[in-house]
């Protein structure tokens, strides 16, 4: 009978409170939320990742391209002709978007259905009716099946006109790929051709070949022309691999981050569920109910509400992640490649790291304070300040053990161990110590901030800083999360303004000239500028200043290489800053055609210095390689893995290629400067494929991507601040109905309404403010680390690190700001509450 | 002569408890005489704290008129209530209810501070020490035995000089030797001053010791001439 009266009294406390008890569950459900939509939408965005780069190419085991996009198809019929044995099939690929569909881009593969069957599944197994049709009707194309629910006939852009694509018959979509063929049409090989303009050229010829007869895969590559490239499907998915690694890694950090404060507001909330009801815990203690029925309750409890919290949060996550694997998918099509558009896949990983987060987190929350219950004696139980004590005792231990995390934290930084996961480890143990250190530093600073407060504000200035102390059990954790979260603001913001700064500055000494010529790329064609092109322009603007360019990207076993070949003006090269190597010097190795510049991550990447020789894979045979001095390591931002430059005159003679792919043009005379452009616009009427750029609209292109590259980082940060927001808004709501006896008493011997509501959110807004001050040091300390640690072993970037005051004010702000909001609510609602009736309030 | 320092005309105060009605005072009419001590007897839930709530405009009567030391308390705002309570009346409860976060001295000096009177610490300082907690002064409430609690409680409710005391069962957590130490020291420092005292107790003994003795029974307050 005990036992059933014990649990409903337990219960019942809790259906009495329902604010406070949706306020608990709420305060799980973010926790979970925010991390399961962290991890769906990484999950969903890396698994999208992966299979891009072996979708529709299950089998190929290698591929022959031309840098160029200029692959010949009649190499397809020799190889076939040649190698009959082999299963080869030729590819035409590309992206075009749909004005029916704006923002989204279709990826058209264009097949050959006889050759492909060995390599795709997709365009295996069609019915002889829809084969025909494909292979004989312009313009059809195979969709998913959900495409094809939507849409009968798509209109394409294509250049300056729009084709339309009718959808005749379904892929043969293989289990798990759904998501990742949306946007995809799979076409005929010649409606490819048509569509990107390509008629005789191929994007790439797939073949498998055996992997233990590496004779033939030579044979293949002396018989094939030597711009063509053959790579193994294993150092494309290896490069691929590479390059997002730490794009990946860091998505992760956010999540983990996002774990660190929703396990915190978890812990608050339950653990502030249990200190509430301590006094029925001691009465029922004191009619005799042994401790291990009060842990029984307690737990069950916990797992109920962990549930209840848990199922919330991840309908609540789920939707967050829609929104997050927008950013995240937009974000890797601004950096990598075109990935088309992802869909959310749960998998059973983000379920059960939500599940452990929500349930275990708060069954471990709950674990503590009721282990104190069951050990304590029944008196002591009830005794709030007995709870207060034992908090403040365990505050300076719990500060000692913080420091010496902080201390392996900077002792794994110290390791001279360029790892990712170490220096991402020692940021979480810095953490995690200063957030053990925050309540003392909390005591320690209210108690600092006494005597001001009490000359500016009176009692109530004392009264908020005594507060502080006396609710250290009960909001000490909430306010170590909102402290973490700020201090996450503060160090990714700089962080985020430090690069930003750095790639201002480099843009500004790097685009010296005014105007810039390019091909417009839409993976379909040459990126070649018409030398008739060149021959014109500079007929019609006679000793114009001008740097020419050439892209190739070199492939290796392990990387692909990002090779700019520059033919320079001494001018255009001052352009360049250097942080190793001698200005002087490296031009002079640079026109002496034996040396190769390199960027810092380049360098970084590839583990060179100036002095070293870099070995450059070149075409002339299949083993060919060119030994060149690393005449000088410079900043650039443009690529994380890096760019190497050779002179164009030095590359003209390796590859046999006289072809440019951009050029820079310099109006120094401001009279002709309209004219010029002019002259230049003209031109471009016959060259529909240039495109012309002035300096300030790569300027602005450039810091437009870099800010949509930190769209993600920022959304991220943000729902990690709402979580402690609202988690510090909870824990001080309760807190404050905890004291609603207290205010009355305060009512009743004077204070004004208004004098109530000022002391409340004075106190609460005080707990801000401390969170938000000591948030800087940490949030400080974390751009040290991103940027001198994590940022230089990701990218191998190096920037100064910029701090801006006014990021600090924010931040404090944001603290100050959400917890007066926290305070506001529970403040109204005491002043009102009737003063008879709250101090009969037990 | 007398002046009637609380005038309670045609009280009526009914709660409301789901769709229930329940009459506390019905048409309740009496007046308190300026420095007299009131002893307010009755069984528990009979209305004896409503009636002190009532006179400090903690809360409001369902019909009638309260008037303080002239004070239309009814026709008064909360705002306005709250700040005639703090000048004209010292509250002491049952639970002591000091101000956690306050220490003893400052729990003392409040109500000085919320009226705006200059601190007088020397003075509360002396009243500690007549109370023989002067030692004290800087302890947290959470420090000190119920009947230390109860003495500063009763330091807090008379350091503005309020015409007015009203206590609410003030020995009602205590033993009955604090108790008495309580009573005792209650009756010497109201001495001389001419102070308005109405205590709500359960104890005929202690309600012995007061000029004027009221029972609530039957919605009214009989004064109990016994």
């Amino acid at each position: 009978m005990l036992n059933q009266l014990a649990w409903k009294a337990s219960w019942r406390h809790l259906l009495l409170h329902p604010w406070q008890l949706a306020l608990l569950i709420l305060g799980i459900a973010l926790g979970v939320a925010v991390v399961v939509a962290v991890d769906l939408a990484t999950s969903s965005a890396t698994l999208a990742f992966n299979d891009a780069a072996k979708t529709f190419s299950s089998t190929t085991t290698h591929q022959i391209i031309d840098p160029e996009n200029k692959l010949d198809e009649r190499v397809y019929l020799e190889l076939k002709q040649q190698y009959p044995q082999l299963a080869v099939a030729p590819l035409v690929q590309g992206y075009l978007s749909s004005p029916e569909y704006p923002g989204r881009r279709f990826h058209i593969i264009g097949i050959d259905p006889f050759s492909d069957t060995p390599f795709r599944a997709e365009g295996a197994a069609l019915e002889r009716e829809i084969l025909t049709q494909l292979l004989t009707e312009p313009l059809t194309a195979l969709a998913t099946k959900k495409l094809r629910t939507e849409i009968t006939t798509l209109p394409l852009t294509t250049g300056n006109t729009t084709q339309q694509l009718k959808i005749i018959g379904l892929m043969n979509e293989q289990p798990g790929t759904s998501a990742l063929l949306e946007s995809v049409l799979m076409v005929d090989i010649a409606t490819a051709q048509e569509l990107f303009n390509m008629e005789g050229y191929l994007s790439q010829i797939d073949l498998v070949l055996p992997q233990q007869d590496t004779a033939i895969t030579q044979q293949i590559q002396q018989n094939i022309p030597k711009t063509y490239q053959l790579n193994s499907i294993q150092s494309k998915t290896n490069a691929l691999t590479q390059m997002t690694k730490a794009f990946r890694i860091n998505l992760m950090a956010m999540s983990l981050l996002a774990i660190v404060v929703g396990m915190f507001i978890i812990s608050n909330a339950i653990s502030f569920s249990v200190l509430q009801r301590r006094k029925i815990f001691g009465s029922l203690r004191s009619t005799g109910a042994e401790p291990k029925l009060i842990l029984q309750i307690i737990l069950t409890e916990a797992l109920v509400i962990g549930c209840i919290g848990t199922f919330f949060g991840f309908i609540l996550g789920a939707f967050l992640a829609e929104g997050l694997l927008t950013l995240v998918t937009r974000t890797i099509n601004d950096l990598y490649f075109q990935l088309g558009t992802s869909s959310l896949t749960i998998d059973s990983w983000s379920i059960f790291k939500g599940v452990s987060l929500g349930v275990g987190a708060t069954l471990i929350a709950a674990l503590i304070p009721a282990t104190e219950a069951v050990k304590s004696s029944s008196d002591t139980i009830i005794r709030r300040s007995s709870i207060e004590n034992r908090s403040l005792k365990l505050i300076p231990k719990l500060a000692l053990t913080g420091i010496g995390i902080i201390v392996m934290g900077v002792a794994l930084i110290l390791l001279p161990l360029d790892s990712l996961i170490l220096s991402f480890t020692a940021l979480f143990f810095i953490l995690m110590g200063y957030a053990l250190i925050s309540p003392w530093a909390m005591l320690k600073l209210s108690s600092g901030l006494q005597s001001a407060m009490t000359r500016t504000l009176g009692i109530t200035g004392l009264m908020a800083c005594r507060s502080i102390k006396r609710n250290i059990s009960r909001t000490g954790i909430a306010t170590a999360a909102l402290l973490i979260a700020i201090a996450t603001t503060v160090g990714v913001s700089t962080m985020i303004g430090s690069f930003r700064i750095a790639v201002q500055n480099w843009i500004e000494s790097s685009l010296s000239a005014d105007l810039y010529i390019s091909v417009i790329d839409n993976n379909s064609s040459s990126n070649v500028i018409d030398p008739q092109f060149i021959e014109q322009l500079q007929q019609r603007l006679p000793g114009i200043t001008m740097n020419q360019s050439k892209w190739q990207q070199v492939y290796t076993e392990t990387r692909p290489i990002n090779l700019l070949a520059l033919g320079l003006s001494r001018r255009g090269f001052e352009g360049f800053r250097f942080k190793h190597g001698d200005i002087n010097k490296a031009w002079a190795a640079f026109n002496n055609n034996n040396s190769i510049l390199v960027s810092e991550p380049f360098a970084y990447h590839h583990q060179l210095a100036v002095g070293d020789f870099f070995i450059l894979p070149t075409p002339q045979a299949a083993t060919a390689e060119t030994k060149l001095r690393v005449a000088g390591i410079f900043y650039n931002y443009a690529s994380e893995q890096g760019i190497a430059i050779i002179n164009l005159n030095l590359y003209q003679q390796l590859w046999k290629n006289t072809s440019l792919s951009g050029l820079s043009l310099y109006l120094d005379d401001k009279n002709t400067y309209d004219a010029n452009i002019e002259t230049i616009q003209n031109l471009f009427i016959h060259y529909p494929k240039l495109q012309l750029r002035k300096s300030s609209e790569i300027r602005a292109m450039t810091l437009a991507v870099f800010d949509r590259t930190f769209a993600v980082t920022d959304v991220l940060r943000l729902l990690t601040l709402i979580v402690a927001i609202v988690g510090i808004l909870a824990a001080l709501m309760a807190l404050q109905l905890e004291r609603i006896k207290e205010i009355a008493t305060l009512k009743a011997i004077g204070f004004t309404p208004r004098q109530i509501q000022f002391l409340l959110i004075t106190e609460t807004g005080l707990s801000g403010l401390l969170a938000g001050l000591l948030s800087l040091p940490l949030g400080i300390i974390m751009a040290v680390i991103l940027i001198h640690e994590i940022n230089q072993i990701s990218f191998g970037w190096s920037m100064p690190l910029s701090l801006d005051p006014l990021q600090f004010i924010y931040a404090i702000l944001i603290a100050l700001t959400a917890a007066m909001i926290a305070g506001i609510y529970p403040a109204k609602l005491l002043s009102k509450t009737p003063t008879a009736e709250a101090l009969r309030h037990e | 002569m007398t002046s009637e320092i609380i005038q309670l005309k045609n009280i009526s105060k009914v709660y409301h408890e789901g769709g229930d009605q329940h009459a506390i005072f019905n048409q309740l009419s009496v007046n308190f005489i300026q420095g007299q001590t009131s002893a307010i007897i009755g069984r528990s839930g009979s209305g004896k704290s409503t009636l002190l709530n009532l006179i400090s405009g903690i809360d409001l009567p369902t019909s009638g008129e309260v008037i303080v030391n002239g004070n239309r308390m009814t026709r008064l705002d909360e705002s306005n209530r709250t700040k005639l309570r703090r000048k004209e009346i010292g509250f002491i409860f049952q639970a002591f209810n000091l101000i956690p976060t306050l220490t003893v001295l400052e729990n003392i000096l409040l109500p000085l501070e919320l009226n705006h009177y200059d601190k007088k610490t020397d003075e509360a300082i002396e009243l500690l020490n007549q109370v023989g907690l002067a030692n004290r002064y800087n302890s947290f409430p959470d420090r000190l035995s119920g009947g230390e609690q109860q003495r500063i409680a009763i330091v807090r409710a008379l350091i503005h000089e309020p015409k007015i005391v009203l206590a609410d069962e003030p020995t009602g957590n205590l033993d009955t030797k604090t108790a008495e130490t309580i009573l005792q020291l209650l009756e010497e420092l109201i001495c001389d001053k001419n102070l308005t005292l109405i205590l709500v107790t359960h104890s005929m003994e202690m309600a012995q010791l007061a000029d004027l003795i009221y029972e609530v029974r039957d919605n009214q307050l009989m004064l109990n001439s016994g």
